[in-house]
C-alpha cells in the first residue's frame, strides 16, 4: 500500500478518518501502525498541531464567563435580536423580530445619507468661517483677518457704553466696538472709511477710562498681543484712520457705506495665555475660537521629574500612551511643559500643561473644545482641546474627533 | 457512519415520530458558548464585542429553531463577524480608541509587564493569522473550535476529504508565520 496522504494522516490524527475514509479507514490505519515514514510523518503533524494549538489558545481570552441562560432568553424576550442584512445567507433568511440593540446595522442608503448631511453641514460651516474670518482681497486687508488661524479677532470685552449707536456718517452697518470695526474693515476703501468713521466715533480718547488696557484690543492678532499686552486703543483707531487716511486725501468722499461684515457681539477672555474668543457675526453664527498659546519658546528636552518640580505639579499623561518625548519650555512667560505620547494610531497626542492662573478656577467655560481655524481645510484636522485639572492648564492636540480627544483628556493622570 | 461531535456533544436529537428536532438549547448554550466565544474573539479581536456577538447568535438560534444547531450557529456567527469586521473598518479610528480604552483600563488592572507581554503575543497571534488565507484560517478556527470535519465542510463549502489537506497547510503556515514573529521580535530585542 502507497504512504498515506496528508489529508488522511491529518484524519486519522484528528479521529477524524473514518468520516474521511469511509470503509478504508481500518486499511490505512494499519499501514499507518506498520509505517516507519508515516508514522514519522504522522509525528511531526502532531507536533503541528500541538503547537498551533498552543498558539491560538495565547490569543485569549484566558477565562470565558458563561452568562446564565436566562439572560439570553431574557434577551431574546425584549427584542433584542437585530436581524440583520440578510445578504442572501441563509442563517439571516428568518432570523427574528425587529432590529434592535447594539448590533443594529444601518442600511446603506441611510448611511450614505447621514454622512452627505454631514458633509453638506461641514462644508456649510466652513465657508460660513470663511465669511466671517476672510475679507475680500484688498490692499487694506487687517492681519488680524487675513490670518484666522493666527490672530481670529482680538477685541475687548465689551464695555458698558463703549458701543456704539449708528456711526455719525449714517452707517447703516451694525453697532460694534470701534476697534473691532476697525479689525473688521474689509472690502472696497469705502468701507474701510466707514469703519475708521466708526472707530473715530466710538473710540474713546487714549486712556478714557471705558476699555481696560489689560483687554486692549489689537489688530495684530494674539500673537502680538501677547507681545504687547497694554496695546492702547488709540494705537489701534491710529493705525485704522491713517490706513483710510490717503484715500480720503485723494479726494474720495467717506461714502456712508455700511460694513457687511462685522460682529455684533465679540467676547474675549483670557485663561492664562489662552485666548478664548466667542463672536457671533451679523446674521447671527456663533463663532467660537480658542487659540493657543503664542511667544513659545523653543521647547527643551526634559526629565518628567524635573518637568513636575519645576511646574509645582504633577506632569499629567494619558496612561497606556506610549511616552514620546518630555520638553520644558516658555510661553507667555511662563513654564510650561509639553509631553508627546503616541496614539495608537500612529499620530501624536500633544499635551501642554502649566498652572493656571488663579482666575482660571473659578471660570468653569473656561473649557472650550473647538478645532483650531486652519487657512485650508485639511482632511484630518486637529482638534485642540484646553482643560483644568488639578490647577493645571492642559491643552491636549491631536488629529482626532473632538469627543475622542476630550475622552482621552479625561483620562488624564 | 456519521462523525461523532469531537469536543462539544450536539445535543440535537431527532424526534422519529414527529420528524422534527428536539433541541435541549440550555446544553447547546452551556456547551458552545465558551469556544463561540474564542471563535468569534480571533475574527473581531474585541473580547467584550465577542461575547455580545455569540449572545445574539444565541437568541438568533432560539428564534430559528435550526435542526443543526452548532453547525447553524458557527454559520450565524462567522457572518456576524464578517459584517463586525467590515464595520469596524468603516470606524476604524474611532473603535481603535475605544478599544484602546478598553485595553488601558483592564491593563490598568494588571502588572504593565504582563500586560504588554500580553498584548504583544495577541498582536502576533493576530498577524499569523492574517499570514493564512481566509478559507485556511476558516477551517483551523472552526477546528479550534470543536466542529468536526464534516461540519467543517459544511460551512466551508469544501468536501470532507480536503479538510485534513487544508487543516494541515494551516497548521504549518500558522506555526512558520508565528515562529517568523517570534524571531523577528527577539532579533530585535
Amino acid at each position: 500500500m502507497p504512504h498515506v496522504d496528508d489529508a488522511h494522516l491529518h484524519a486519522y490524527l484528528d479521529g477524524q478518518l473514518e468520516a474521511v475514509a469511509g470503509a478504508e479507514a481500518a486499511a490505512i490505519a494499519a499501514h499507518i501502525d506498520a509505517c516507519a515514514e508515516c508514522r514519522a510523518r504522522l509525528g511531526e503533524a502532531g507536533e503541528y498541531r500541538d503547537r498551533s494549538r498552543g498558539i491560538l489558545a495565547a490569543s485569549g481570552p484566558d477565562h470565558v464567563e458563561i452568562p446564565p441562560f436566562e439572560s439570553i432568553l431574557a434577551r431574546r424576550r425584549t427584542g433584542h435580536a437585530a436581524t440583520d442584512s440578510t445578504d442572501g445567507r441563509e442563517p439571516y433568511a428568518d432570523a427574528g423580530p425587529a432590529p434592535v440593540g447594539r448590533t443594529r446595522r444601518v442600511r446603506p442608503w441611510t448611511a450614505t445619507a447621514w454622512a452627505a448631511t454631514i458633509a453638506l453641514a461641514l462644508a456649510m460651516g466652513w465657508h460660513a468661517r470663511d465669511a466671517v474670518f476672510r475679507p475680500a482681497p484688498q490692499p487694506l486687508a487687517i492681519e488680524a483677518d487675513s490670518r484666522p488661524s493666527e490672530a481670529p479677532e482680538h477685541a475687548s470685552p465689551t464695555a458698558p457704553g463703549s458701543r456704539s449707536a449708528d456711526a455719525p456718517t449714517g452707517s447703516t452697518g451694525r453697532a460694534s466696538d470701534a476697534p473691532a470695526a476697525g479689525a473688521r474693515a474689509s472690502g472696497p476703501p469705502e468701507r474701510i472709511e466707514a469703519a475708521a468713521a466708526d472707530a473715530d466715533a466710538v473710540a474713546p480718547e487714549a486712556g478714557a477710562p471705558t476699555r481696560p488696557p489689560a483687554a486692549a484690543p489689537t489688530v495684530q492678532g494674539f500673537a502680538q498681543a501677547a507681545e504687547e499686552p497694554v496695546a492702547p486703543v488709540a494705537a489701534a483707531r491710529e493705525r485704522d484712520t491713517a490706513a483710510a487716511a490717503p484715500r480720503s486725501l485723494a479726494g474720495r468722499e467717506a461714502a456712508p457705506v455700511s460694513v457687511k461684515v462685522e460682529p455684533s457681539r465679540v467676547a474675549r477672555r483670557a485663561v492664562g495665555g489662552t485666548d478664548v474668543v466667542a463672536l457671533d457675526d451679523a446674521v447671527g453664527r456663533a463663532v467660537t475660537v480658542t487659540t493657543m498659546s503664542a511667544s513659545v519658546s523653543a521647547w527643551a528636552p526634559l526629565d518628567r521629574e524635573e518637568g513636575e518640580r519645576r511646574l509645582g505639579g504633577p506632569v499629567l499623561l494619558v496612561p497606556g500612551l506610549d511616552l514620546i518625548a518630555v520638553e520644558g519650555g516658555v510661553t507667555d512667560g511662563e513654564f510650561t511643559v509639553r509631553a508627546r505620547q503616541r496614539l495608537p494610531d500612529g499620530s501624536e497626542l500633544e499635551l501642554r500643561q502649566r498652572r493656571a492662573p488663579a482666575g482660571a478656577a473659578a471660570e468653569p467655560e473656561a473649557v472650550r473644545a473647538v478645532r483650531e481655524p486652519e487657512p485650508e481645510p485639511a482632511p484630518d484636522p486637529l482638534s485642540t482641546i484646553t482643560i483644568e485639572r488639578d490647577g493645571m492648564l492642559v491643552t491636549g492636540r491631536a488629529p482626532l474627533p473632538a469627543d475622542s480627544l476630550r475622552a482621552l483628556l479625561a483620562r488624564l493622570r | 457512519m456519521a462523525p461523532t461531535p469531537r469536543r462539544c456533544p450536539g445535543p440535537g436529537q431527532r424526534n422519529h415520530q414527529r420528524g422534527t428536532v428536539s433541541v435541549d438549547w440550555a446544553e447547546v448554550y452551556r456547551a458552545n458558548y465558551e469556544s463561540l466565544v474564542r471563535f468569534l474573539h480571533r475574527k473581531v479581536w474585541d473580547e467584550e464585542r465577542a461575547h455580545e456577538l455569540a449572545q445574539e447568535v444565541f437568541v438568533r438560534a432560539l428564534d430559528h429553531q435550526p435542526d443543526n444547531p452548532r453547525a447553524w450557529i458557527y454559520r450565524v456567527a462567522a457572518n456576524l463577524a464578517m459584517d463586525e469586521v467590515r464595520a469596524v473598518v468603516r470606524r476604524k479610528k474611532h473603535l481603535t480608541l475605544l478599544r484602546f480604552d478598553a485595553e488601558s483600563r483592564e491593563n490598568t488592572m494588571e502588572d504593565p509587564a504582563t500586560g504588554l507581554e500580553r498584548n504583544e503575543k495577541l498582536q502576533a497571534v493576530r498577524r499569523a493569522l492574517a499570514a493564512l488565507s481566509e478559507r485556511d484560517r476558516d477551517v483551523l478556527l472552526l477546528w479550534d473550535a470543536g466542529l468536526d470535519y464534516r461540519e467543517i465542510a459544511e460551512q466551508t463549502g469544501l468536501s470532507p476529504g480536503a479538510i485534513g489537506t487544508t487543516l494541515s497547510r494551516a497548521r504549518k503556515r500558522l506555526v512558520d508565520a508565528y515562529n517568523a514573529l517570534e524571531e523577528q521580535h527577539a532579533a530585535r530585542g
